[in-house]
């Protein structure tokens, strides 16, 4: 509304409920324009989303993998329950 | 077991738990803080121009809307240090928002105003045990409405709680029921309702808002239609100019910064561990308020006091139950 962006959360599970990302840091790449400027723009804020949103049955994980310094690296997907919700959401 | 050598599951299934426990530890925290905060509020209401109005509403929710918009001050304070002030414009006029707006009116005015109403009409000695089955019903409407698992020793842990808040809080009856006694039950039962209502209709905004911005704007909601609208029709505003410049006003302040830090925690523990648990960790403050105001203030430590906090204490452990349980917390399609 008011030509703003949705918020930081909300656009999370949007942008996976349009495939359009999976990993953390793609989210970052692709959010980057939006809130980029902004202070609560960080990884680690980015990443309690996507555990609340996985808490709470929006988003799932994908699939986990090790990334070049051996940790592990999760790729998200929305949920069928986050994809009803989102496509409500959308709708209204 | 170091890192490497556990499988992905392991990892996955060991972050979730962290999460879960992490969010166990915010609701906690709200119960100390809460409890906190109404021992400060107790102060405040008896200094001038709060101590023995005769406004018997007008005085607790002048008080009330002066927490809510302070606290809600402190919340923007919090959001604008780490970068979140923009998220509350972009919440507000989504359908989330929307759920966090009905949840502050609901929890806010609606449940503090018929609480004081109820308590007038129908005295402590009925009220407060009705309202202390707040988290209960908040329990029940999150299994309904937000699919929330809760497990039969769950709601055994709840009913313990409950049980325990209405230990503490009880006092026997001073005289016969009046004219308006069952009004009151009614409007005391509105009041438990209400309070049940906030936590899952802001839990379901906080499925897509930050808890942080929620809370704000809950805050500021029901601040604003307290000032707006509720102290307008119980009375008007003249005991909030009083209050202002009042001897009460800094311990206001005090008791609004710790009440913005516990309904922070209150709604991400909500978020990250589910409305049942945070709710039976939440009403620890009847626990925390006993222990403060036996540091603080003369109030006596009574075996009811005691019993009832024990009970509390034992029926959280129950609703808590097996952390392994509240890494999914809900029933999906």
């Amino acid at each position: 509304m008011f030509g703003m962006h949705p918020p930081l959360r909300f656009m999370v599970a949007r942008l996976l409920a349009e495939g359009r990302a999976g990993r953390v840091d793609e989210l970052m790449r692709s959010l980057e324009p939006l809130y980029g400027g902004e202070k609560q723009f960080t990884r680690r804020n980015l990443e309690e989303h996507l555990q609340a949103l996985k808490a709470v049955g929006i988003v799932e994980i994908a699939e986990t993998s090790r990334d070049s310094a051996g940790d592990l690296a999760y790729s998200y997907r929305i949920s069928e329950t986050g994809r009803k919700l989102m496509a409500r959401l959308t709708r209204t | 077991m170091s890192e490497a050598s556990l499988s992905a599951t392991a990892l996955v299934a060991r972050r979730d738990l962290t999460f879960a426990k992490k969010g166990l530890l915010w609701a906690l925290l709200s119960g100390a803080l809460w409890g906190a905060n109404g021992v400060i509020l107790g102060l405040a209401l008896n200094r001038q121009p709060f101590a023995g109005s005769p406004l018997w509403l007008l005085a607790p929710l002048t008080l009330a809307g002066m927490h809510d918009v302070i606290s809600g001050f402190w919340n923007l304070l919090y959001n604008w240090r780490t970068g979140r002030l923009r998220e509350i414009g972009r919440s507000l006029f989504t359908r989330p928002g929307l759920m966090v707006c009905l949840g502050a009116l609901f929890g806010g005015p609606v449940g503090m105003g018929s609480y004081l109403i109820g308590l007038n009409l129908a005295g402590p000695a009925y009220v407060l045990p009705i309202t202390s089955l707040y988290p209960a019903v908040a329990a029940a409407l999150a299994m309904i409405f937000l699919k929330e698992k809760i497990v039969a020793r769950a709601w055994f842990g709840l009913a313990l709680c409950v049980c325990g808040v209405a230990v503490i809080g009880w006092a026997p009856p001073e005289s016969a029921p009046g004219p308006m006694f069952f009004l009151g039950i009614g409007i005391a039962a509105l009041a438990t309702l209400g309070w049940g209502a906030e936590g899952v209709l802001s839990t379901s905004g906080m499925d897509l808002l930050d808890p942080a911005v929620a809370l704000n704007i809950r805050q500021l909601i029901s601040g604003c239609t307290y000032l707006l609208v509720v102290l307008p029709l119980a009375g008007g505003w003249s005991m909030l100019g009083q209050a202002v410049f009042s001897e009460a006003a800094p311990l206001l302040c005090l008791a609004a910064g710790l009440g913005a830090c516990s309904y922070l925690c209150w709604y991400r523990g909500m978020n990250m561990t589910g409305v049942s648990r945070a709710m039976a960790c939440n009403v620890t403050y009847a626990l925390w308020g006993i222990l403060f105001s036996a540091l603080f203030t003369d109030t006596e430590i009574t075996a009811n006091l005691v019993a009832g906090a024990l009970v509390i204490l034992c029926g959280m452990v129950l609703v808590v139950g097996n952390p392994r349980e509240m890494t999914s917390l809900r029933k999906t399609a």
